[in-house]
């Protein structure tokens, strides 16, 4: 394991950070790239990371309609793949009567870059920032309460509890913006606004390519994630600091009227704006007849294959990592913790272009393989496997497997019939977020994929840059509504699985 | 019943990989190609030689990123696209077989596109940049480059992207060349920005900007121009500048084919150029198929004007070729704005 690792993830990462300083390249300029890319990934921060915090914190201690539906919009928003959210908008601002609007020339801006970064980074605010409540006393609340404080001091109390939620926020927010590449590919040279993840793109898109210029803008984007990872985890800390042995988490309860219609406005824009509207454009624009035969007719059934066997491998990978650690294998485990947190920080557009300077050579000549481009999808996937299984595993209780062999239970059964079916559903849904996260994924696909086995999302944006927005939109949907079956296959596979089995008749 | 449903997920994941990763099957010719009627001649290539060839279409960005990205490793044994200066910047970074020499003989515009070192043949040209605007546009045609930046073209001429679209750096480099060269060509296209121009993605991009009113005059590559003013809409109508620089589409080999594979791809360059190979390549083609050959025979699709109408220009490959990178770059940040 700890050799597969490095061979797919140290080697070639290094490969790529060290050719700046072997082929004695000079600073690579992209500096307004690197400074407007930060300062939109902090503007977006600002806002996302706060209203993430409120979102979490309602979602996690309100009862009601409004909570399912601020949940399920945050999970949809989640979900929802940035390039399709940045076509569904184009679609809407292509006609030249909006396009010539002021809202029309703020989206092809800074304003819509804005907008969508926001959009895409809200989910990730709110979800880091719910896993930091989770563990959150509700004993100061009640105090203050019963106490009778007053309305001030209690929302000053509020916020110094969820400030280390909406600290961590911040900081995802910061991290995932600058690591975006979906939007700024999608909106490409028409936004006019320079991108570092666009610029270091187009440092490998050039002839010749500008291998060590795209490095150089790679250790700024790893610095960028490095820092405010840092600080994400001394947020986290901090807020660990509150936490005692008898704390209770705060019961959820019906919110006062207003704080519920409060949130059901905020819960309805974000979900017109980042899924109903540009889901809608694609979908009317999808009606549209063709000008010539559908394009990349096979990119769905390929992109969902490589997403169900990517995820087979990632989770596998994650499983086995967390079997070992259980196992006590303290140092191998400890390394491998930090090669996989590391890749967290890693871009897959920056995985990608290591792989691309790594195995074009003799010895590992896979550059141009669909065997590459499925490692690099195992190989960004696998953290993110990783951390979705590890609370189910960590779950499990080391007893029952003592207590299978005490009963003779054959290995086969204790892993089925045991062990599987206590993990089946957080391995159902880790499997298919894993697997849409691939199906849909753009950077890695962008510059591994094999000539001629065009993945969907480059599919997408390749259209969207030829204005064929019919057939992209088609695509888009057609892509859904494939992984929306796959779904539906695995919720019944899971259904029949988890079924309790009669008792016969003695 | 569950551990046949979980034998059964295995089994379709296994057979899912199978069918992904299964090699493509051997050998014949791997043609790398940037041209629509790429497809129809790589069949009917096979037909008449038993060699199969495998036919990866791409756009010419895409394609020469691939090419300089596989590097010294190539995948590919022919590449077909639009664009000497990308082919002389190939065969800067050395990926490039020399020696390559024309099949048949060329008319005199053919010779003159031949490079020294035999890195590249052309097997046809089309203009870099034309104008196309609509018929019932009350803006005044353009004649020349330098009308662009009269004040009546304020904000409504609309290009492509030289660093995404492959065949528009020529046309770049033409703007350039007639203001004076570089640097001093700068000005005019620093002026052209003054005077709002808009910069699209590619071909397909300018032109539905020009459809949807976006913009009143696009500048797009002939083949292109001509394919959507007579197929698709019929309002439009194409202007010729002048001059109008000469684009050719060139074959190119990689560094090191040898033996077989080398023999069967000069074959394929040599069905290329002959009468039944240029016979399909009009026939079968789409856009690309408005090609003006480098051949005596066959003569180009009617709807292209005879050569004599047009005032036409060539660029030095090599010259241009190799400060393309320097020009894109200046491009990218004084005119486009986005990425470097």
């Amino acid at each position: 394991m700890a050799g597969l690792i490095a061979t797919f993830f140290v080697y070639p990462l290094l490969r790529l950070l060290v050719m700046p300083f072997l082929s004695g390249h000079g600073a690579a300029g992209d500096w307004p790239a690197f400074a407007v890319s930060l300062l939109l990934s902090v503007g977006t921060a600002i806002v996302a990371a706060p209203l993430g915090a409120l979102f979490a914190l309602f979602t996690t201690t309100a009862a009601g309609p409004v909570a399912r539906a601020a949940t399920l919009t945050l999970w949809g928003l989640f979900l929802t793949p940035s390039y399709m959210l940045t076509t569904g908008w184009m679609i809407i601002f292509s006609g030249h009567a909006l396009r010539a609007t002021l809202a029309g020339q703020a989206f092809f801006g800074v304003g819509g870059l804005l907008m969508l970064y926001v959009v895409k980074a809200l989910p990730f605010s709110a979800l880091v920032a719910r896993a930091t409540l989770a563990a959150a006393d509700s004993a100061p609340a009640e105090a203050a309460a019963i106490h009778g404080v007053p309305f001030i001091p209690r929302v000053r109390i509020g916020l110094r509890l969820l400030a280390p939620a909406m600290a961590v926020g911040f900081a995802i927010a910061v991290i995932e913006t600058m690591q975006e590449f979906g939007i700024p590919a999608t909106l490409g040279v028409t936004s006019h606004v320079p991108i570092l993840t666009y610029a270091i793109y187009q440092h490998l898109a050039e002839t010749p390519t500008d291998f060590a210029g795209a490095s150089i803008l790679c250790w700024r984007l790893i610095a960028v994630a490095a820092v405010f990872g840092g600080l994400a985890m001394a947020c986290r800390r901090q807020g660990a600091a509150i936490q005692h042995g008898r704390m209770r988490p705060p019961a959820r309860q019906r919110p006062a009227r207003r704080r519920e219609l409060a949130f059901a406005a905020l819960t309805c824009l974000f979900a017109l704006v980042g899924i109903v509207i540009p889901v809608a454009a694609l979908f009317v624009r999808a009606l549209q007849p063709l000008t010539a035969s559908m394009p990349h007719p096979g990119a769905v059934l390929r992109s969902l294959g490589f997403g169900m066997v990517g995820a087979t491998m990632s989770l596998g990978v994650a499983v086995l990592i967390l079997r070992l650690r259980a196992a006590g294998a303290r140092r191998m485990t400890a390394v491998l913790d930090v090669a996989l947190v590391a890749n967290m920080a890693v871009p897959g557009l920056v995985l990608a272009a290591s792989y691309i300077v790594a195995f074009n050579n003799d010895l590992l000549p896979l550059y141009g393989t669909r065997l590459l481009l499925l490692i690099g999808y195992t190989a960004g996937m696998a953290p993110l496997a990783l951390r979705m299984m590890q609370g189910a595993l960590d779950d499990l209780d080391p007893n029952l497997v003592a207590a299978a062999r005490l009963h003779g239970l054959p290995r086969l059964t204790r892993l089925v019939d045991i062990e599987g079916m206590l993990l089946i559903r957080p391995f159902t849904y880790a499997y298919l977020l894993v697997a849409a996260a691939i199906m849909f994924e753009l950077p890695v696909s962008e510059l591994l994929y094999p000539p001629g086995a065009t993945p969907l999302g480059v599919a997408i944006v390749t259209l969207d840059q030829m204005s064929d927005y019919a057939a992209s939109a088609r695509l888009a949907l057609f892509g859904l509504g494939a992984m929306a079956g796959l779904a539906l296959l695995l919720a019944a596979g899971v259904a029949l699985l988890a079924a309790p089995r009669r008792l016969r008749p003695a | 019943m569950r551990r046949v449903i979980a034998a059964g997920f295995g089994v379709a994941i296994i057979i899912i990989a199978a069918v992904l990763l299964w090699p493509a099957p051997a050998r014949g010719l791997v043609l790398y190609a940037a041209l629509d009627y790429a497809p129809a001649i790589g069949k009917a290539f096979t037909k008449k030689t038993g060699i199969p060839v495998r036919v990866i279409r791409l756009s010419t960005g895409a394609l020469l990123a691939r090419i300089t990205a596989e590097g010294h490793h190539p995948d590919w044994d022919i590449g077909w696209f639009d664009g000497a200066t990308a082919a002389v910047s190939l065969d800067t970074a050395g990926l490039l077989a020399h020696g390559l020499r024309p099949p048949v003989p060329l008319t005199a515009t053919g010779r003159s596109m031949l490079p020294p070192d035999g890195a590249y043949i052309p097997t046809g040209f089309t203009l870099a940049g034309v104008f196309v605007m609509n018929k019932a546009s009350t803006l005044k045609p353009p004649k020349t480059w330098n009308d662009l930046t009269a004040p009546l073209y304020h904000g409504v001429v609309g290009m492509n992207d030289p660093a995404i679209s492959g065949p528009t750096y020529p046309a770049l480099a033409g703007m350039l060349k007639q203001a004076g060269g570089w640097p001093q060509g700068k000005g005019f296209v620093a002026a052209l920005k003054a005077n709002g121009l808009q910069v699209f993605a590619k071909n397909d991009a300018t032109l539905a900007a020009l459809r949807n009113g976006t913009i009143k005059l696009a500048i797009v590559q002939s083949s292109a121009a001509v394919n959507v003013a007579r197929n698709i809409d019929h309002h439009l109508t194409v202007i010729y500048p002048r001059p109008a620089y000469v684009l050719p589409n060139v074959i190119v080999l990689p560094k090191g084919l040898h033996g077989r594979a080398l023999r069967e791809a000069k074959a394929f360059i040599a069905f290329v150029e002959s009468p039944a190979g240029q016979a399909i390549r009009k026939r079968e083609g789409e856009g690309d198929s408005y090609y003006w050959p480098v051949t005596a025979l066959p003569a180009p699709r009617h709807a292209l004007p005879p050569l004599t109408t047009l005032d036409l220009a060539t660029l030095d490959a090599a010259r241009w070729g190799a400060r393309e990178k320097t020009v894109l770059a200046w491009f990218a940040h004084a005119i486009d704005g986005a990425g470097s």
